[in-house]
C-alpha cells in the first residue's frame, strides 16, 4: 500500500472516503447517485451530527457510506451490481 | 490534403481526406460564440487529442462519459452532419465498437454494436467494424465498510473505497481521514489516499476491524478503467507517498 497526501483537504460533509470514491465513480456511471434524495437519511451519524450538517448545508449528494449503500441495494434489473460480503470469519 | 481542426476542448481529429469548417444551426452558435462550427466528411481519421470522451446514446448527458480514447486512436467518422455540435464515428476499443461523435457542451452520440452496425448499414456501408477481440475483463466495485465496534473503540461512521479491476491490473484506491485532523469532532483533517495494489491486503485490515464490507462491482470497458485510473493518476501527480 502507498499513501499519498493529496490537494483535496479532509471534510466529513464534502470531500470524504464517500464522495471520492463516488465522483470517480460517476465518471463512467453518470446516473448512480440519482437518487440520493430518497436515501440521503445521514446513516451513522447521531443527532447532533446530523443537526451540525444540516446547519452546515449539507452537500447535494450521497456523502454517508451507509446511505450509499442503501441506495446500491435498492438497484435492481439489468443493471444490477454483483454483490459480495466480506467479513472475519 | 492533410489539415488539422480543432473540436474543442476535449480533441482533435485529423482526418486522412478533405475536412471543412462552416457554421451550421442555432445549437452550435449557442455553444460556441467565437469559434465557427467545424464539420469532418465521413471515412478515416485520427485522434489527435491526448484523450477523446466518448459518450452514450440516446441520452445526450454531457457527463455520461462511457470511455475514451487515446492519442493516436484511429476511428471512422459515419456522418458530416454534426448532430448538437458532434461528429459521429466509430472508435475500434479492444474488441469492441464505440460510436461517438465530439464537440463540446451537450455530450456525444455513441452507441454500442448494434447500433454501430445499423449505422454503418445505412450511411457507412464501405466501413467495417473491427473483428471482435476478446477484451480483458474490467470492474468497477464500489466497497462499502459498515460501522463497527472493536476493543472498546466505537467507529459509527462506516467506509468506502473504489476498487478499479483492469485485465491484470487491480487497484483499490482508499480514500480518508488518515492524517492530521481538526474541526470539530476532527470533522476536517488531511486527505489521505492509500492506494492498494492487492484487494487481498485491503480487505484483510477492512476484516481486522470486524467490520463487514459489502462489495458492489459494476462491469466496465477497458475506456471505463482507464478513466478511472487517470482520475486517481491526476490526484496523486507530484505527490510523493507519506
Amino acid at each position: 500500500m502507498t499513501q499519498y497526501r493529496i490537494l483535496d483537504d479532509y471534510d466529513a460533509l464534502t470531500s470524504n472516503c464517500t464522495t471520492l470514491s463516488l465522483h470517480a465513480a460517476q465518471l463512467v456511471m453518470a446516473h448512480l447517485d440519482d437518487n440520493h434524495d430518497k436515501f440521503g437519511d445521514m446513516r451513522g451519524l447521531n443527532l447532533f451530527e446530523r443537526g451540525a450538517a444540516m446547519a452546515k448545508g449539507r452537500p447535494d449528494g450521497t456523502f454517508m457510506p451507509g446511505d450509499l449503500k442503501a441506495e446500491l441495494d435498492d438497484i435492481h434489473g439489468a443493471g444490477a451490481p454483483r454483490v459480495q460480503t466480506y467479513k472475519a470469519q | 490534403m492533410l489539415r488539422r481542426v480543432n473540436l474543442g476542448g476535449e480533441g482533435t481529429f485529423m482526418p486522412h481526406h478533405e475536412l471543412g469548417t462552416q457554421r451550421s444551426g442555432p445549437d452550435s452558435a449557442k455553444e460556441h460564440h467565437d469559434e465557427p462550427q467545424k464539420t469532418l466528411q465521413p471515412g478515416p481519421a485520427l485522434v489527435k487529442a491526448t484523450r477523446l470522451n466518448l459518450r452514450s446514446a440516446p441520452a445526450l448527458h454531457h457527463d455520461n462519459i462511457v470511455g475514451v480514447v487515446e492519442h493516436g486512436t484511429s476511428v471512422q467518422v459515419l456522418a458530416s452532419t454534426p448532430r448538437n455540435g458532434f461528429h459521429e464515428v466509430v472508435v475500434p476499443v479492444h474488441g469492441k465498437v464505440w460510436a461517438s461523435a465530439h464537440h463540446l457542451d451537450h455530450g456525444a452520440v455513441a452507441s454500442g454494436h448494434a447500433a454501430v452496425q445499423r449505422i454503418l448499414g445505412t450511411t457507412a456501408p464501405t466501413a467495417p467494424a473491427p473483428a471482435p477481440v476478446a477484451a480483458p475483463k474490467c470492474s468497477i466495485t464500489l466497497l462499502i465498510g459498515s460501522g463497527y465496534s472493536h476493543d472498546g473503540e466505537t467507529k459509527p461512521y462506516g467506509h468506502c473505497a473504489l476498487r478499479v479491476v483492469d485485465g491484470a491490473q487491480d487497484t483499490t484506491y482508499d480514500y480518508g481521514r488518515y492524517g492530521k485532523t481538526w474541526g470539530t469532532g476532527s470533522s476536517e483533517g488531511e486527505g489521505m489516499l492509500r492506494v492498494w495494489s492487492s484487494f487481498a491486503a485491503y480487505i484483510a485490515g477492512e476484516n481486522a476491524t470486524t467490520r463487514t464490507t459489502t462489495a458492489y462491482t459494476f462491469d466496465t470497458t477497458p475506456a471505463g478503467a482507464q478513466l478511472l485510473e487517470t482520475f486517481f493518476k491526476q490526484k496523486i501527480a507530484g505527490r510523493q507517498p507519506v
